[in-house]
């Protein structure tokens, strides 16, 4: 089958059979952006923005995907690199395999809370949060101190 | 996997065709079919039924079958009615990544023993409506065997019980170890306890007990947590033995009674 | 010290991270070419088989199959997977494909097909017939069991280890210093106690991947996410039969190692079938067979004794080991080891060690080397252990080691006696800040300052328990690494290592070292590393060894190339070279007359100097004479649940020893994933396999890896420390900062509750159990 969506701000085509995994589908069209870590749903390598929502794209037939809008961490350029930054800046991206994934879910998670207002940076809702997204290297330490400081900085 | 022919009906009365007339597997989130078949020789996707929802049907809450654990988890309908129960008991599923691919009516189909949603419609006395005009309360699809397909369009919850809800896992967004959730309805306590590694049951006696007290107390909470842990069955799996399971199901149930007595 | 640097000891970002984070494609499979055919391995579905027969034909028969290889396909060379010096302390016990299978996982067949759908569908068309045998699943009952897991007559050892397969003993070693059994028995109190730990699985985020291609010369090219290339570009050539000439290993970033890709467990078979095919071939595990049929941590069971006198100090310490191997023996002799060597160093002035025991066979998974690689097991056996003697003694358990353990100056026998499968070597400990980090640790976790038990609310005990660890920094007079640099036009530098960056961030740090002795900014090195045509040698990157053997190796390569390029301006201006000085920029004369700069020098010497011209370069290689251990001290405060035996991490703690952090950031990272690796293992990594051998904790569902909502805060600090032997004063530090969880949490528990939990994980379940039996 054919899906039409837009990924990335840009209208695609990708062939899928229907029993197929959203995140295979994207890493054959190139998007190697998506890491594929656990199969199961348990690791958020995969997370994408499907119509704005984070979604494990391991766990998700790719059918799904018809007519949808989706976002990989390339897609957010500007608010990509900006985050980057901090986060090397403390190192927590180490290995760096679950940076992607990882870099995305925060993105989605800055602009879920301020949309609801939140105006210090609340370290244990973004936890929970973030729960999903797991990381072997960094003892995830260094990636809470990189979101602070991001807030922080964005609310200077 | 495989999906030898897979559909995508418009209409709930297409997609009763395909499932209960021709036997195609229902497609709800599709996380946990995804993991678990290898091959459907044919499916139906019930993605385009406008079946994700969260709203009041008069004196229920009604949960559309392809409302996801994530809608439940942030609606403020839920919030409202409930307080903070289903965020905090479906808060606990793997990651918002995963909450926002399974859904109510997959949980329910699928009498998944681990499901949070499950334990918690349990306590609160939810019923099934399936696509068309039949409705079950959940105690009683659980308690049966599963039969003829069928198509679920939506879970309704009487919108006038408090719950609280408890559970204990390895690690946070694990699968739980044990899941309770303590109910206080018009027509009395509901305690119902899941992950016992089965489906969620309700602890009919335990509920008894605490009708007959005026205000149970500590000393009520513990002897109904004790109550419960007698009358339910215990196995064990990958995460806990039977016997663990049983050694702290009164600490969690007395605990769920004290919180939803505060 | 650090005061003086101006690129070393600075958190400079890593050079890589921008690109990665987001999400650049850089990791083995990103790069695999679109059409190199896919490989797919059938793996056993029984611990102990004989296969009888493989019908490959309806697979061969599928459209897209390219080729189906089985055992009678490949060469019959004895061989072992495991990334290591040669030769290699670990039997040669395995072939790439065997007629018998020997833990559910073991590979059977390979297929490689066009598309991954056709490779899997491929996969299950052939049929196999398999004699099933009874397995041996328990390893306490391994040695001389009747079951022989390895009868076949061409396995061997390199040299003696041990090796006695027709016993189950794939590797044993013992000794002893002064009189054991005397001083136990005239110690006052002697305490004995036997400890388990399980096999905990690695779990890095990027599961193992490689590609293979023949190039235009028709060399076999592997791209691997390996820890050591130049180890598998060896290990390839040995099991395929090949001349090493023929064979080039490439290893781009890499998600994660800890041990784990310090084996070949993909490159033997993409290799296969690029040889038999022509065609590029690719692979890439999925989690369930990286859980099933890579390696995992040596579960071991450790019986203690200890003997001390009334006063507290320890007379004598005893450690027995047993340690599973699982199918087959990599690592085998060498974890089981260092379980002893980067220990028992801690308590050094006793009057007599033992240390020894076996490494047996069983049909469960094999284990290999994982972070920590022994010193975790022993750490927790000996850490407990020691606070046990304190409880006896009435004593302070953080009195108790600061009366006892190592301090700067001094030397252990052990050290001497045992090294990893080989003798170890004399040396003193120049850099030993364990009294500080201790001092530190009890200063950061409050432990003087209140109770170290309370109850906080009804059934809730907060609790503080601590262990020291240490470890080593490379294997001495084995581990060798070596840098390459050359000036090039532009006035940059090219920095070529073998040493291998698997996340680590040990490009920027060997980047960093090289800089600094330059007196350039980091951005004037460009660093490529990690391949075997391209870069000098360099062991790899297990050992906690690429900062001290790898960086001293680049310190050297740029020093050199210092006096090179001085040497060059020297001859170039008809001056004495003891007059130049160079400043990262220009050249100057002593006296301060300007010279050149170093961009014209580039210019000059590649482009402008006739047939003067020349490159101007530098290469130095570095073996260490000694492998100075990092210390830690690791303190805990969890909260128990007495009435469910849940074990909250509330706050750790770890000051560490590791000389001069050359970039404090990425060390900090370092120990705090470290540290939550070792909580894992302490806590939440349980595994569990079936009656038939089949692992069930196969997957990130089921075995449970903490997520940050498990974890409250982790705090780190370094002592001040200098290793004179270091580069800029740097010893390692990946690896000490695993060891600490597991004795500290244990300590921690048995503050909480006087319950001793002598078996990792602790689980809820096994807590609220020996709360039980403790009322009882």
């Amino acid at each position: 089958m054919t899906l039409s969506c837009t990924i990335n701000n840009k209208a695609v085509r990708l062939e899928c059979s229907p029993g197929d995994v959203l995140a295979d589908v994207l890493r054959a069209a190139g998007y190697k952006e998506v890491k594929k870590a656990c199969g199961t749903g348990n690791c958020g390598l995969c997370t994408i923005l499907m119509d704005g929502l984070p979604v494990a794209s391991c766990s998700i037939f790719a059918a799904r995907a018809q007519g949808k809008t989706i976002t990989t961490i390339q897609g957010l350029k500007k608010e990509a690199t900006e985050l980057a930054a901090f986060i090397a800046a403390e190192g927590a991206e180490q290995c760096g395999y679950c940076s992607p994934g990882f870099a995305l879910m925060a993105l989605a998670m800055v602009k879920e809370f301020r949309a609801r207002g939140m105006q210090n940076f609340d370290e244990a809702e973004a936890r929970h949060y973030l729960a999903g997204n797991l990381c072997r290297c960094s003892g995830y330490q260094g990636q809470m101190r990189a979101l602070k400081n991001y807030w922080e900085s964005r609310n200077e | 996997m495989e999906i030898s022919c897979y559909h995508r009906p418009r209409s709930l009365e297409e997609a009763y065709d395909l499932v209960v007339g021709q036997g195609a597997y229902p497609l709800a989130g599709g996380a946990w079919t995804l993991i678990s078949r290898k091959n459907l020789s044919s499916a139906a996707d019930l993605s385009d039924l406008g079946l994700r929802y969260i709203k009041i049907e008069g004196e229920y809450i009604a949960l559309g079958a392809m409302a996801t654990a994530r809608d439940l988890e942030t609606s403020s309908l839920l919030a409202e009615a409930f307080g903070p129960l289903f965020s905090q008991a479906l808060r606990g599923i793997a990651g918002i990544q995963i909450r926002t691919i399974v859904t109510a009516g997959g949980s329910v189909a699928g009498r998944y023993g681990f499901s949070e949603l499950l334990v918690v419609l349990l306590a609160l006395d939810a019923s099934i409506v399936f696509y068309k005009d039949r409705t079950q309360c959940l105690a009683s699809y659980l308690n049966a065997a599963p039969g003829a397909p069928f198509l679920i369009e939506k879970i309704i919850i009487p919108r006038n019980a408090k719950a609280t809800y408890q559970c204990m896992r390895q690690t946070a967004n694990d699968f739980p170890i044990l899941s309770i959730c303590a109910a206080r309805t018009s027509a009395g306590w509901r305690i119902s306890v899941g992950a016992r590694p089965q489906a969620a049951a309700l602890c009919p006696q335990a509920g008894s007990f605490l009708n007959s007290l005026e205000n149970p107390g500590e000393d009520g909470s513990k002897r109904a947590g004790l109550i419960a842990a007698q009358e339910l069955s215990f196995g064990d799996d990958l995460r806990a033995s039977a016997e663990y399971r049983r050694s702290i199901c009164p600490v969690l149930v007395a605990r769920a009674i004290r919180e939803l007595c505060l | 010290m650090s005061k003086t640097f101006s690129v070393v000891s600075h958190s400079l970002p890593k050079i890589d991270a921008l690109s990665l984070i987001q999400g650049k494609p850089a990791y083995t499979d990103d790069l695999a070419p679109a059409d190199a055919l896919v490989v797919k391995l059938l793996r056993s579905p029984h611990a102990f088989a004989k296969i009888l027969s493989i019908d490959k034909s309806q697979a061969l028969a599928l459209e897209g199959v390219a080729c189906v290889l089985d055992w009678r396909d490949v060469p019959r060379i004895p061989y072992t997977r495991a990334g290591q010096g040669h030769p290699e302390p670990s039997p040669h016990d395995r072939f790439i494909l065997d007629r018998y299978v020997r833990f559910v996982g073991d590979e059977v067949a390979v297929v490689a097909a066009e598309s991954e759908a056709v490779a899997l569908k491929a996969l299950s068309l052939i049929k196999v017939e398999y004699e099933i045998l009874e397995p041996l699943l328990d390893f306490e009952a391994a040695v001389d069991n009747s079951l022989v897991i390895h009868p076949e007559p061409e396995i061997h050892d390199m040299f003696p280890i041990g090796f006695e397969p027709k016993r189950n003993i794939a590797a044993s070693y013992s000794m002893e210093l002064g009189d054991i059994e005397k001083e136990l028995a005239s110690s006052e109190i002697v305490l004995s106690r036997s400890y388990k730990t399980q096999s905990q699985a690695h779990v890095a985020m990027e599961p193992h991947a490689a590609f293979a291609y023949l190039d235009i010369h028709q060399r076999l090219v592997i791209y691997a996410s390996t820890q050591n290339p130049f180890h598998t570009r060896r290990l390839l050539g040995q099991a395929l039969g090949l001349p090493l000439s023929r064979i080039r290993v490439v290893k781009p970033r890499i998600g994660g190692g800890f041990g784990s890709k310090q084996q070949v467990h993909v490159e033997p078979f993409v290799s296969l079938v690029c040889l038999a095919t022509g065609r590029a071939a690719r692979c890439s595990l999925s989690r369930r067979e990286v859980f099933e049929a890579t390696f995992c941590r040596h579960q071991m069971r450790i019986d203690m004794r200890i003997g001390a006198a009334r006063n507290g100090k320890i007379n004598a310490i005893d450690m027995q080991v047993l340690s599973n191997t699982g199918a087959y023996g990599e690592h085998a002799l060498t974890v089981f080891m260092v379980g002893g060597s980067k220990t028992l160093p801690l308590y050094n002035k006793v009057k007599a060690v033992r240390f020894g025991g076996k490494v047996v066979y069983t049909n469960t998974r094999s284990a290999g080397a994982f972070r920590g690689y022994g010193a975790i097991q022993g750490n927790f056996a000996l850490e407990s252990m020691i606070d046990d003697l304190a409880s006896a003694l009435k004593m302070d358990p953080v009195q108790l080691r600061i009366l006892n353990m190592v301090k700067e100056g001094e030397s252990s026998e052990v050290y001497r006696v045992m090294g990893e499968g080989r003798e170890g070597v004399d040396m003193i400990f120049e850099s030993c800040k364990l009294d500080y980090c201790v001092a530190r640790g009890c200063e950061l976790i409050g432990w003087d300052k209140e109770p170290l038990a309370r109850e906080v609310a009804p059934g809730k005990i907060r609790a503080k328990g601590m262990a020291i660890a240490m470890q080593g920094s490379g294997i001495p007079l084995v581990d060798m690494g070596s840098a390459s640099m050359e000036l090039q036009d532009g006035g940059c530098f090219k920095l070529r290592i073998g040493a291998t960056d698997l996340g680590t961030g040990s490009d920027t740090i060997l980047a960093q070292i090289a800089a600094e002795a330059l007196g350039v900014p980091l951005s004037s090195i460009n660093v490529y590393a990690s391949d075997t045509d391209h870069t000098p040698f360099d062991v790899g990157a297990y050992a906690s060894s690429t900062t001290y053997v790898s960086g001293n190796a680049v310190l050297a390569a740029a020093k050199k190339m210092k006096a090179v390029l001085i040497s060059a301006v020297a001859q170039r201006h008809n001056v004495s070279i003891d007059d130049v000085r160079f400043d990262g920029v220009n050249f100057f004369m002593t006296n301060g007359r300007f010279i050149q700069d170093l961009n014209s020098l580039s210019l000059d010497t590649l482009y402008h100097d006739g047939e003067k011209m020349a490159t101007l370069n530098a290469t130095a290689s570095f073996s260490g004479q000694k492998s100075p251990p990092p210390y830690v001290a690791g303190f805990v405060e969890i909260e128990l649940d007495s009435e469910t035996g849940k074990i909250d991490v509330v706050r750790y703690v770890a000051v560490v020893d590791c000389g001069v952090a050359i970039n404090p950031a990425l060390a900090r990272i370092q120990v705090e994933g470290g540290v939550l690796q070792g909580i894992g293992m302490a806590l939440f990594e349980n595994v569990k396999y079936d009656a038939k051998g089949r692992l069930k904790t196969n997957s990130l569902r089921s075995y449970t890896i903490p997520s940050r909502k498990d974890i409250g805060a982790i705090v780190v600090e370094f002592a001040e420390s200098y290793e004179p032997s270091g580069p800029f004063g740097a010893k390692s530090v990946a690896e000490v900062s695993i060891d600490s969880p597991p004795a500290a949490i244990a300590n921690a528990i048995f503050n909480a509750a006087g319950i001793r939990l002598t078996e990792t994980p602790f689980t809820p379940e096994r807590v609220l159990k020996a709360l039980q039996e403790r009322k009882t």
